[in-house]
């Protein structure tokens, strides 16, 4: 059996590798409106992908919280994964600051930027003119 | 009263001590949980471009494998079943990884999950020690 920590970081290695093995294709695309509408939070890179028929959308949060002591607002920022309708509502969400979701949100970024096709790019250039 | 005291003496020595593991506990935990986060990162990165990074990951297993037995002296002993099962299966990965099965990243991919179940363990015990 697994418990609630367990089952979320399966689903997080999971679409990791899957991600890895090029079987989920994820797309960088404006954030949904439901996500950002009513609040002054900032989405640098919203990545969605299909799997199992399921939308997801994995994100980087920047928003604001209150410092009382220092009565002060100041930014923070944190990476989301969510499961997302066809209405492009959130309808589940894990944003903990989690290993598994941070090395997930790398491994995407990776992939959409394509990352190791500019470096090998970069590589073979290098040995043409040798 | 001789043997009285003895036993009250006793009774203090071992309440120090637990109190000082729990100390120790909660300073090394911490630390060593970050780094065995990285650790985990690092083979992420492998995994993405395996098996040409194959011999950068074997490294990064024995480094996780390193720190959860560095953890596990640290752990209360009521905790410790799932984070030693999880360090035997990492140990036998690092003797076994010149086996043809760790020339593809699926049984490697079972390792860094097994690493991040153990990332979100120890993060639970750092949580509990600190209301002890």
């Amino acid at each position: 059996m697994y418990d609630s920590d367990d089952k979320t970081i399966t689903l997080l290695v999971k679409l990791n590798r899957l991600t890895s093995l090029g079987k989920i294709n994820w797309r960088a695309e404006p954030p949904p409106r439901s996500i950002i509408r009513g609040t002054d939070d900032h989405i640098p890179i919203y990545m969605s992908a299909i799997y199992k028929g399921r939308t997801f959308g994995l994100f980087l949060q920047r928003y604001q919280s209150y410092d009382g002591e220092h009565d002060r607002l100041y930014w923070s920022e944190r990476i989301v994964l969510a499961i997302i309708d066809q209405e492009e509502n959130v309808l589940w969400e894990i944003e903990n600051s989690s290993s598994a979701l941070h090395d997930l949100f790398e491994t995407v970024r990776r992939k959409v930027a394509r990352v190791d096709d500019i470096i090998d790019d970069l590589i073979n250039d290098d040995h043409d003119e040798f | 009263m001789g043997i009285v005291g003895f036993f009250i003496t006793l009774i203090v020595m071992y309440q120090v001590r637990e109190i000082r593991a729990t100390f120790r506990a909660r300073a090394r935990l911490p630390q060593i949980n970050k780094e065995l986060q990285k650790a985990g990162s690092a083979l992420n990165t492998s995994l993405n471009n395996w098996p040409v990074s194959k011999n950068t990951g074997h490294g990064q297993i024995k480094v996780a494998s390193s720190l959860i037995d560095d953890a596990i002296t640290f752990i209360p002993r009521a905790s410790r079943k799932k984070i030693v099962e999880i360090n035997g299966k990492l140990s036998k990965a690092v003797h076994e990884f010149s086996q043809a099965r760790y020339d593809t990243p699926d049984a490697v991919w079972d390792l860094y999950s097994d690493i991040q179940v153990a990332i979100t363990s120890l993060n639970q015990i750092e949580k509990n020690l600190n209301w002890e």
